[in-house]
């Protein structure tokens, strides 16, 4: 994985280890070398720097502004040898260690830059560069691999830097791969298993081809009839493959098959619901979705079907109190938020209506810029409850 | 799995029960067992066994609601029940209780009764976390039983679903937090990659281009799905997204082996060596840039050259049939007939090798970014 280089370190951080006790020569090339980074002339800076160092190489701030130029410029190898020389000579430099891990790292040589990268990302305080670090530690960790290292930065990093797009992306490129590297492990060591025919059906149910992700439940149900969910799972595909009476009666009949065997699937007991929603009878919806809470009280989806049956019933009370309970439980659902905006509504508690509308259409422009890149990892193992079109 | 000593009654009525349950259980009559032993528990209601043995059953039939509340009963009337907690905090977390279930569940994990029950609660507690957004912890625990089992294929499916699930959810937070951003404009443009639809890759690649041209690695990705695309045009649209890659990152050594390749492959053999040399410079263990260079010097006649740099790609892995082919040709450019014919025979068994492995849709060779690979298709003899 290869992850951004600092785009910029501020002039300033860069221009830190300055002093002013030097010779006047010295101290000539060091003002131009700081007019020149004020005007971003970073080439007319390292020339300023180099000259400031030959004439009296041990000087730490000299080769340390150097290395930092070099840093700004990309030119990292250059920098790692001007900031590993200052650091020598003054190890209390900690932002030259700062640069000089990340520009190690960066020169390809991860493995030498980790003590530096880690004691970047140690230290505390304000730093502008400990994400950078934490980040090429990630890549580190990585390469190695070592995942569990790799998570230990990753969560650090997040606790950090909560809301960091950078970070984020990291997160989200680590997990992907993860993801791909342990069903790619899968197609390895069980080539034939009913887990790796589920896998490519949920893979097609991603790409929205139902009928060829029945076939593989299908097929792992043959492999492995006592698989917990697969009748579910097979149920669900059919159910997405078409809404015709025989779909929704095999669908219903692999449901009440996986309760058979698996009695606590609150899953199946939900997707009865559905399925008795569908065919417009709501007592007996309801019956089933209520039988999904007893056994998961945090059925969110059961919990908002339940709403919606019961406003349609004008049980408006009841349905806020579970509606109420699932935006307690899924405050980001949508649809959850929507469907007590409808039961306030009911109710004729416009105010608390609007609120939940105002959340609710906030969500769902959140979601509708979430694109394809999801549709790979995104995969519902139930029928999500959604607002219809005519709604 | 679990055996829990059920003491005999010395009450008649309670021993007909108690045989009459075993009996049931010997034949795998689960539902006749349980009505034995409901009746044992209201005849003998002290005895934590009869509940114990009655949740036993009742988790066997998988109705997690019915043996929980025996086992609950059974813990009260005897708190050190071998193994009873754990088979509790299953219940419990088999019925979405998971709060409930953790701390059983993480000391059953601990001192678990048996390797296979270890396993199966590792497997609830990634659940049990996932369920409660407990990402970090889900994710520790998938790494602990991945190591613990790296070819159980249950546990590869629920830590490639985990990983899968979080990747949605951080992407989901990122397009809160920085919606339009180059951050998730580039990870659509990955996920196109990997799915193989370079247009879109390259549409999305170009987003993140007009939002920050000077985003080291993006002009080399936006290169690499140009070079993918079926177009007469794609090498020298490519060529120039490399370029623009060193412009603005010069330490990039896949660019400057990108552009080393289009070279070679365009029959400027000087300028790939310089670019070669470029990327294995910048990057001594990139084998592919060695590989690369040493065909090249090979085709410029300099076999010797590229001996040292065949050797460098061998000691990052030996197992490649294209660094054989290349040196069989780097002898027979020194006269070494011996020597090439043994390399020759090395690069036809590791392709006949190859052949015969299962190729994958889910290759984890793959990654988006990755550099074209060294072939031997259009030089093989």
């Amino acid at each position: 994985m290869r992850l951004r280089v600092p785009t910029a370190i501020a002039v300033g951080a860069a221009l830190a280890f300055a002093q002013s006790d030097f010779s006047s020569e010295i101290q000539q090339h060091y003002r131009e070398a700081a007019e020149a980074m004020r005007l971003r002339n970073l080439d007319e800076a390292a020339e300023q720097f180099r000259a400031m160092v030959r004439l009296d190489p041990n000087l730490a701030e000299g080769r340390a502004n150097l290395g930092g130029v070099y840093y700004l410029q990309h030119k990292y190898p250059e920098a790692a040898v001007e900031l590993e020389a200052a650091l020598k000579l003054k190890p209390s430099m900690t932002k030259a260690e700062d640069l000089l891990g990340i520009s190690i790292a960066r020169s390809g040589h991860l493995e030498k830059a980790l003590p530096h990268l880690e004691n970047t990302c140690r230290r505390t305080g304000e730093n502008e560069l400990r994400e950078e670090a934490g980040i090429l530690l990630i890549e580190l960790f990585d390469a190695t691999p070592n995942l569990e290292r790799v998570r230990e930065t990753l969560d650090a990093l997040r606790q950090a830097y909560p809301d960091s797009p950078e970070v984020l992306y990291v997160a989200y490129r680590i997990y992907s791969e993860n993801a791909v590297k342990a069903l790619s492990a899968l197609v390895r060591v069980a080539p034939n298993s009913a887990r790796l025919h589920q896998v490519a059906g949920e893979l097609m149910e991603t790409e929205g081809d139902f009928p060829h992700a029945a076939d593989q439940y299908q097929k792992a149900l043959e492999k492995d009839p006592s698989l917990a969910g697969i009748r579910r799972a097979l149920g669900v595909a059919l159910m997405n493959t078409s809404q015709d009476d025989a779909s929704l009666l095999r669908a219903q009949k692999e449901f009440e098959q996986e309760l058979a065997v698996n009695p606590s699937d609150a899953h199946s007991e939900y997707q009865l619901g559905e399925i008795f929603w569908r065919k417009h009878q709501a007592d007996e919806a309801a019956k089933h979705y209520l039988r999904a809470i007893q056994i998961r009280p945090n059925f969110a989806d059961a919990l908002i079907a339940l709403g919606k049956v019961w406003t349609a019933q004008d049980r408006a009370p009841q349905a806020v109190e579970v509606l109420q309970q699932a935006v307690k439980i899924d405050p980001t659902n949508e649809v959850a938020h929507y469907r007590l905006a409808q039961a306030y509504h009911r109710l004729g508690r416009t105010q608390e209506a609007d609120s939940e509308m105002a959340q609710f259409r906030k969500l769902r422009e959140a979601s509708a810029s979430l694109s394809v890149i999801y549709q790979q990892v995104q995969r519902k193992s139930i029928t999500e409850q959604t607002i219809e079109s005519r709604e | 799995m679990f055996c829990i000593a059920v003491l005999a009654q010395g009450e008649k009525t309670v021993q007909q029960y108690y045989e009459e349950a075993q009996k049931a259980l010997a034949e795998k009559r689960l539902e006749a067992a349980a009505d034995a032993y409901e009746t044992l528990t209201r005849l003998d209601p002290k005895t934590a066994e009869n509940y114990a043995q009655l949740g036993l059953i009742r988790y066997m039939q998988g109705s997690f609601g019915a043996a929980a509340p025996a086992f609950r009963r059974a813990l009260e009337l005897k708190p050190g029940l071998l193994h009873v907690n754990v088979l509790l905090a299953i219940c419990l977390s088999e019925l979405g209780q998971y709060a409930d279930a953790e701390p059983g569940l993480l000391k059953g994990f601990q001192h678990p009764p048996d390797p296979v029950t270890k396993r199966l609660i590792g497997l609830e507690l990634i659940r049990s976390y996932s369920r409660r957004k407990q990402w970090d912890k889900a994710v520790q625990m998938a790494i602990k039983l991945s190591q613990l089992y790296p070819d159980d294929p249950e546990v590869l499916y629920h830590a490639g679903r985990l990983h899968g699930d979080i990747a949605y959810q951080t992407m989901q937070r990122l397009s809160q937090v920085a919606p339009d951003s180059v951050w998730v404009h580039q990870a659509a443009g990955e996920a196109h990659e990997v799915q193989g639809q370079y247009e879109l890759a390259a549409i999305e690649y170009k987003k993140v281009v007009e939002l920050d041209s000077a985003r080291p690695g993006i002009h080399f990705r936006l290169g690499r799905v140009i070079l993918r695309q079926e177009d007469a045009t794609a090498q020298d649209l490519a060529l120039a997204e490399f370029q623009k890659e060193l412009q603005v990152d010069p330490t990039n050594a896949g660019a400057a082996y990108e552009i080393g390749e289009i070279q070679r492959k365009q029959g400027r053999l000087e300028k790939a060596r310089e670019f070669f040399a470029m990327a294995a410079e910048r990057q001594p263990e990139f084998e592919e840039a060695r590989i690369g260079l040493a065909r090249t010097l090979i085709d410029l006649h300099q076999p010797e050259k590229a001996l040292p740099q065949i050797e460098s790609a061998f000691q990052l892995n030996s197992g490649n049939e294209v660094s054989h082919f290349q040196l069989s040709r780097a002898y027979r450019a020194l006269g070494k007939t011996a020597e090439q014919r043994k390399e020759l025979q090395e690069f036809q068994r590791l392709r006949q090798q190859k052949r015969g492995q299962h190729k994958s849709l889910l290759d984890p060779s793959f990654n988006p970014g990755d550099v074209t690979r060294q072939s031997v298709d259009d030089d093989t003899p």
